[in-house]
């Protein structure tokens, strides 16, 4: 197993240009996810790194190892593909020791390498039969046996669940994450379903227009979010956007819209800087990490909230309740997603309590997040 | 629970319907090969005497008459001209049809519709250039000349069927072999030939087919030292009448190449022509 760099990596298709300048790392015995929207050039990345495509600029490390002139095989990657990619000529057994075959090792070195591998993916009963047979969970198991059998440096994952049920991508999803952990390999995956990249990866980088926006794990990624993108892009129910303006009335420093205002820690005052001063802001919240408040009045829950605003539309999602909040006098509509049953009607007041670590401040005119935490790129 | 039995009875009397009329269609299609091959045995004099003649003793004399004019080497003209260019099409056309269905070719589309173009004149427009071109390089009355001459309608048929074939192969199939160290020959000899070989058998039988019934070109290219059958036949016009019996002779022969390759291929072509149409 080894680490994965990519230093400055371009690719272009004649005037369009694929990636630019991507750089970034995927530590050893890690699994790794790009996640971004269809034609963000993730997948050109993933064939740059497999070596099925040419690099316009830049280099590709494998360890210190550089790649760049490799050929895919001189690599030594594995590859498990979105449809599979199963030689529908052979067998399950078959189709594991292709990969093998190349060697030209004896039949008995070839069982002793396939049959740990049916077991560990508990294909053994199916191991003769055709795979346009086996269920879509079962034809992708036999893909990763056959990226597993030859101990690659690497595996990259091409959007390895998109085809299956919603009962088997969960079961592989975990299998694979169980998989990568116990095996130590170092993995790549290609995603454009951020609860599978977020499920599966160590650190997650999301892409966009070919170029990286941001690189962490994915707790990071979901509360700080490095750009407006990335806030709109993670999250489901998506953060909230609200456009603001730094104000300071005497007291302290307060994000303002027309009709509501929140005021501002110190710390956090601070970190937004003086340059936000007179800018359009854009206030990011988790629908999740906002405080709700229900109780009035207010002083009983220990003060009056941020906002008070009125609920106009609430959904059941099972794990939780989802509530359309508008504030009143203003068009300003805020999503807010509760653990706990509320009870509340459409009309209730509610109260909303915007805790300063759950606050986002982004410059609307570049998208960048003032209160990025970090900034690894 | 009545209704449906007088259903169930409907359905099978309307499939007993269906089923005899196409008897008596195939009964009907296949009478002229019947009537041609009680002829290829008939003794002469009773050939035409009416009524039919329906039980008489087989004569071979028709077979004696062939072999002694020589029709066993228009035979092997045929095997050899219809073998031989369907052979160089598969050659040539399977690894054309995987590059235009793989790589960036530059004006790839434009330099397919000039190859289907060549396909799309009549052939009889093309005969005099032929003609002209063959006469002054010497290709007149030879193999290579004929051969040459059925590759060029067949290669663009070919690689025009087997392009689609290929664009039907998921590209990563072959990616996966790729990244599993086998070199690009490799991968098409272990992957991508062994999964388009239905459509493969399909297009060549096609083109066999097509050379061994092609007449005007064998005709006016050969037919003189290379007779192939087609050309052969109407030598048995001849003054003294027309030979009949030989013709059937010559007829039924020349049905059984064909027979036997869709018979025998016959899975493949099925698989052949309806791949692509469903996803496995």
């Amino acid at each position: 197993m080894a680490s994965v760099t990519l230093s400055n990596v371009s690719k272009f298709y004649g005037q369009v240009c694929a990636t630019r300048d991507l750089s970034f790392r995927c530590d050893d015995g890690q699994m790794l996810a790009l996640l971004g929207p269809s034609g963000c050039g993730k997948t050109s990345t993933l064939k740059m790194i497999a070596g099925i495509e040419n690099i316009d600029g830049g280099e590709i490390y494998f360890d210190d190892r550089l790649v760049n002139g490799l050929s895919p095989g001189q690599r030594n990657i594995a590859m498990v593909f979105e449809d599979y990619a199963l030689y529908p000529n052979m067998s399950v057994a078959e189709n594991i020791a292709f990969p093998l075959k190349l060697r030209r090792w004896p039949e008995r070195e070839l069982r002793r390498r396939v049959d740990p591998v049916l077991e560990l993916l508990d294909l053994q009963g199916q191991k003769d039969s055709n795979v346009r047979r086996l269920s879509g969970g079962a034809q992708q198991r036999v893909s990763i046996g056959r990226a597993l059998v030859r101990d690659p440096e690497l595996i990259i994952f091409d959007e390895p669940l998109s085809h299956l049920d919603a009962d088997q991508k969960v079961q592989l999803r975990t299998e694979i994450r169980r998989l990568q952990k116990a095996t130590g390999l170092t993995g790549i995956l290609v995603t454009h379903d951020q609860t599978e990249a977020v499920a599966m990866a160590d650190q997650v980088a999301v892409m966009n227009d070919g170029e990286l926006q941001q690189i962490d794990d994915p707790r990071v990624l979901y509360e700080h979010p490095a750009n407006l993108f990335v806030a709109n892009f993670i999250g489901e129910p998506p953060m909230n956007l609200l456009p603001v303006r730094l104000e300071d009335d005497g007291a302290g420093r307060r994000l303002s819209a027309p009709g509501w205002s929140i005021g501002l820690g110190q710390e956090i005052a601070q970190r937004i800087g003086q340059a936000a001063q007179g800018k359009e802001l854009i206030l990011g919240v988790r629908p999740s990490l906002i405080e709700i408040s229900d109780a009035q009045p207010w002083s009983a829950a220990g003060g009056p909230p941020d906002i008070e605003g009125t609920v106009v539309w609430q959904e059941y999602r099972g794990d939780a309740h989802v509530l359309t909040v508008v504030v009143p006098g203003t068009d300003t509509e805020i999503i807010v997603e509760s653990r706990r049953a509320l009870g509340l009607d459409r009309g209730a007041p509610i109260g909303l309590g915007f805790p300063d670590a759950a606050l986002n401040v982004f410059d609307a005119a570049s998208g960048r997040n003032l209160l990025s935490v970090h900034r690894r790129t | 629970m009545a209704a449906r039995v007088t259903s169930k009875r409907d359905r099978t009397g309307r499939s007993r319907v269906l089923t005899t009329l196409a008897i008596l269609y195939t009964v009907g299609i296949l009478f002229p090969v019947f009537w041609m091959a009680t002829l290829m045995i008939k003794p002469e004099a009773i050939m035409f005497v009416r009524p039919t003649v329906w039980v008489f003793e087989p004569t071979l004399d028709h077979f004696a008459f062939l072999l002694h004019e020589g029709f066993l080497w228009h035979l092997l003209s045929s095997l050899i001209v219809a073998s031989a260019s369907t052979l160089l099409v598969v050659i040539i056309g399977t690894p054309a049809a995987y590059a235009f269905s793989r790589f960036p070719i530059w004006r790839s589309d434009d330099l397919f519709i000039f190859i289907l173009a060549t396909r799309m004149a009549p052939p009889v427009v093309l005969l005099i250039p032929f003609y002209l071109i063959y006469a002054k390089v010497g290709l007149i009355d030879t193999y290579v000349g004929l051969v040459l001459a059925y590759l060029t309608f067949n290669l663009s048929f070919y690689v025009w069927v087997m392009r689609s074939f290929c664009r039907d192969l998921p590209v990563e199939l072959e990616e996966a072999a790729l990244v599993a160290g086998y070199p690009r020959w490799q991968v098409l000899l272990k992957i991508v030939f062994p999964l388009v070989r239905p459509g493969m058998v399909a297009a060549a039988v096609l083109c066999f087919i097509f050379a061994w019934n092609e007449f005007l070109y064998a005709f006016m290219l050969g037919g003189d030292k290379i007779k192939t059958l087609p050309v052969a036949i109407p030598t048995l016009i001849t003054t003294q009448g027309v030979r009949w019996g030989e013709m059937s002779v010559v007829g039924i022969v020349g049905l059984l190449p064909v027979l036997a390759a869709v018979f025998f291929l016959q899975k493949h072509i099925v698989r052949g022509l309806t791949m692509g149409a469903v996803k496995g």
